[in-house]
């Protein structure tokens, strides 16, 4: 292989970023990572560890592996709290690069993954109460505390909350919004979180409101089995949050099996909320020739990594939701076209 | 080295990574057990060669990584070729759930992929007329999957609407986490399927005389009693290996999962890899996967193969076991114990450089002591054990804690812990262990004799552990030493077990603030340093 001088851009310092910038490093290829944010990681970073006794396969324990292998490889570059200001296409590609501090520079290279990522949706237009209700919060809050203090106390009083509702695809399989797909992580994130909660608080009482419990891990039905005994799970989407007087949280619901609504009452309210395309899209679909699909995510023809536009490819949760491990794979299928494309 | 890689399977999977490896110079040799599809290779170069062995098993694997002798059945016939490099992707068998669902197959039970064929087969449709109503039973008792979901409901969408049948769903949870599949799922209810799905509750199936289902269930959205009369009833399947699948993880000594195939859920082995270097499982050997996974499998068992053949230098400078022949008893301890398969029996056993990753699983389960690696004998570790000066300043009692971290977790939670500003024991001094398995009697008593007035052994997680069983054999080391503290009359609580992630950087302030505090009561160990 003749790697001489060949080099490639990674747009996007999460997961799949980490992952094709090490696999293409490794084979001797000079990356340059850029990342918007003064730190690497993008939102795995965050994920708390949801083991009980044992691992449970979430993989937020992967993106640690990964950012000690970037910082330990001297063929990759990264270029921290910075973003493609301009891209000009003559066989290579020259990108400018702008910093948080004002500050550019621009450099050549061969080819370009875009791994910026998803947005998570924002709940705020939801009857839910979010943001305005200091105990409802979003799964990402919640692993962000996980992560924080093994314990989970409420925002507003600091307190361990009695009762817990999750409520799933919030922003997900939603026509309403035109978000016609399932966010994929959302059933494996919060049941693992409801496990590891009700093994370390066994007097929370945990209830997931939900649509369709989504297949997840291998031993799904071990797992789910044992899940089905600890969690109380109702299908039905919730209708509207209230606050109490006394700081609680009235939830209503329609029950189904009785044939009435029905109110109930909890002390913290998480939201599983769902993968949307990234908001930073738009600027590179003005910047590059790359094309989204229906749903607002990368396209890419033949369902290959390679966008629209030749030589720039995508991996990751830019193409749709996506777990840490397929993320990674999908990193390793750009990584491999990008070797194709380079001749290398 | 030959850059010659085996591929057993015949799938899509099995055809793509033969024609990528192709396309990179790299030798492949294709092992199908049957007559398999006619592999037109389009990449066939003359720098490479490529060969398809038809009808062949493989039966017997010698060596390791870069140098796998592999002996194949081939009709009866020995054949035996060299490689560097083994990917499973043998094709997934799939077990109609008729048994399940208390039926029969007949002209009114078929499996979901009878009627894939018949609905691929032109003219075959028409078995389908005079019948109005078809019901699919998917995930009723055991959760499916999307690749399942996938199939029914393109299947019950062209009945639907080409067909003009009615089709019913019945279902518990609708799996529809893949891709393209919530827009599917839209698309067969505006057609007119019909979902039905249960949460607790099962529809009762009996079978009548005629061969036919009868269903009656209490729809949970409506409240109402439904019975239906199907003229065909579909039942789902359940994707599994095949025999021989399991029977290569056994030839190849690769860990399986519980449902047998060749990987297990160890997040460490993402995407392809197993616990043995050189053998890597993609594609339908690997998981119950989509088509789309299958090519991100054959992508990434590509990129290892290539990363195997260009890799100039090796990604960190690790320790490699080595043995002394002449003290060793030939107990194959080592040989059953090495989670990567990097011992080789000789007369006697020997260390495969090439596979061994220095995990030192073997150095510490040696009953002879025989197997050393540079780093983690008794005096090495005894000369890292020292008392940070924090302990003998003042006169309030700091107590001096040894902590045992596997390098790849507790080690990094503990650099985590620093950086994010946690507390930690003043008096604490962190062992970096290449896998928490290789803690031996000697380190944990040379740490009792430098003085510890506590121990802590950090493991990851099981089934989190690099080395697949290294934080179990870990803790059977330190149960030993708790039965002989508690035998000798010295307090076992100065020593503890733990289990953390590389991300714990909290958890890992909590539990060595929480044993300090616990060392604090129990007062300074009556072991004098030196002593």
């Amino acid at each position: 292989m003749n790697v001489n001088g060949k080099s490639v851009f990674v747009v996007g310092g999460g997961i799949a970023g980490l992952s094709a910038a090490l696999e293409l490093a490794r084979l001797g290829v000079g990356v340059e990572l850029v990342e918007k944010e003064d730190v690497l990681g993008g939102h795995t970073r965050q994920f708390t560890c949801k083991a009980t006794d044992k691992c449970v396969r979430c993989g937020a324990c992967i993106v640690e592996e990964k950012l000690k292998g970037v910082s330990d490889n001297p063929g990759i570059k990264v270029h921290l709290g910075s973003h493609m200001e301009k891209v000009e296409s003559s066989g290579r590609f020259v990108v400018s690069l702008a910093d948080n501090k004002g500050s550019s520079h621009s450099c050549e290279t061969d080819a370009i993954i875009i791994t910026s990522g998803f947005s998570p949706f924002n709940p705020a237009g939801k009857p839910y109460g979010y943001s305005r209700f200091d105990n409802v919060i979003t799964n990402l809050d919640l692993e962000r505390l996980l992560r924080k203090q093994s314990l989970v106390t409420r925002p507003s009083d600091d307190k361990a909350p009695e009762k817990i509702a999750f409520i799933q695809c919030v922003g997900s399989r939603d026509a309403k919004l035109n978000h016609l797909w399932c966010s994929k992580v959302c059933c494996g994130s919060a049941l693992r979180m409801a496990s590891l909660i009700r093994s370390r608080q066994s007097e929370t009482g945990v209830t997931l409101f939900y649509m369709d419990v989504q297949t997840f891990g291998r031993d799904f039905q071990r797992f789910f089995n044992k899940v089905k005994n600890d969690v109380r799970m109702i299908r039905a989407i919730p209708g509207d949050v209230f606050k109490t007087e006394d700081d609680r949280l009235r939830l209503t619901y329609f029950d189904s099996a009785a044939s009435e609504p029905r109110e109930e009452i909890f002390d913290l309210i998480v939201l599983s909320v769902g993968l949307t395309p990234g908001t930073d899209l738009a600027r590179l679909v003005a910047q590059l020739n790359i094309e989204l699909s229906d749903s607002g995510f990368v396209s890419t023809p033949e369902k290959g990594s390679g966008t629209h536009e030749d030589g720039v490819f995508a991996a990751g949760t830019v193409l749709g939701p996506m777990s840490i491990a397929e993320s990674v794979a999908s990193a390793g299928k750009a990584a491999r076209d990008v070797v194709e494309y380079l001749k290398i | 080295m030959q850059r010659r890689t085996l591929i057993i399977g015949s799938g899509t999977c099995a055809r793509n990574m033969a024609e990528d490896l192709l396309s990179l110079d790299i030798e492949i040799i294709v092992a199908v057990k049957d007559e398999g599809p006619d592999f037109s290779l389009s990449n066939h170069t003359q720098h490479a060669s490529a060969e398809v062995l038809k009808h062949t098993r493989l039966v017997k694997c010698r060596g390791s990584v870069g140098d796998f002798t592999v002996f194949m059945d081939q009709k009866g016939e020995t054949v035996e070729r060299n490689v560097s490099n083994i990917i499973i992707a043998e094709e997934d068998t799939r077990e109609p759930n008729f048994a399940l669902y208390g039926l029969a197959p007949s002209s009114h039970i078929i499996s979901s992929s009878q009627l894939k064929d018949l609905l691929n087969s032109p003219g075959e449709g028409a078995l389908l007329s005079g019948e109005e109503t078809i019901v699919f039973l998917s995930g009723i008792l055991d959760e499916s999957n999307p690749v399942i979901t996938k199939e029914i409901m393109l299947c019950s969408l062209r009945l639907q609407s080409e067909f003009k049948k009615q089709i019913y769903i019945l279902t518990k949870n609708l799996k529809v986490a893949g891709d393209g599949l919530e827009v599917l799922y839209r698309k067969t209810k505006d057609a007119g399927v019909v979902y039905f799905k249960f949460a607790d509750a099962s529809p009762s199936i009996e079978q009548n005389r005629n061969g036919r289902a009868h269903i009656a269930f209490n729809d949970e959205v409506t409240n109402q009693q439904f019975r239906l009369t199907s003229g065909i009833t579909v039942v789902d399947e359940t994707i599994k290996p095949s025999d021989y699948l399991s029977e290569l993880s056994k030839i190849l000594r690769v860990d399986r999962d519980n449902a047998g195939f060749a990987q297990t859920g160890n997040v460490h082995r993402i995407r392809v890899l197993t616990n043995r270097k050189g053998v890597l499982a993609a594609g339908p050997g690997r998981a119950v996967q989509s088509a789309e996974e299958h090519m991100a499998d054959a992508s990434n068992a590509v990129l290892r193969v290539l990363e195997f053949f260009e890799q100039e230098e090796p990604e960190a400078i690790i320790n490699k076991a080595e043995i002394n022949r002449s003290k060793c008893v030939r107990c194959l301890t080592c040989y059953r114990r090495c989670p990567y398969q990097a011992i080789q029996l000789d007369t006697k056993p020997v260390v495969v450089q090439e596979a061994c990753e220095g995990c030192g699983i073997c150095t510490a389960e040696c009953p002879k002591g025989t197997i050393t690696i540079k780093g983690l004998s008794g005096s090495e570790i005894s000369d890292q054990i020292i008392k940070p000066d924090s302990v003998n300043s003042g006169k309030i009692f700091v107590p001096f804690i040894v902590a045992f971290c596997c390098r790849r977790s507790a080690a990094r939670a503990w650099e985590l812990a620093i950086e994010a500003g946690h507390n930690l024991p003043p008096g604490l001094r962190i062992i970096e262990l290449p896998c928490a398995g290789s803690i031996s009697y000697d380190h944990i008593f040379a740490a009792f004799k430098k003085g510890a007035d506590g121990i802590m052994v950090i493991t990851c997680h099981e089934g989190n552990c690099h080395s697949e069983k290294g934080n179990i054999f870990a803790r059977q080391r330190a149960d030993m030493v708790f039965e002989f503290l508690t035998q000798m009359g010295f307090e076992k609580e100065r020593l503890i077990i733990k289990s953390l992630a590389a991300n714990m950087a909290m958890e890992f302030s909590e539990i060595t603030s929480g044993f300090e505090k616990q060392i604090i009561d129990l007062g300074a160990s009556r072991i004098k340093p030196g002593g």
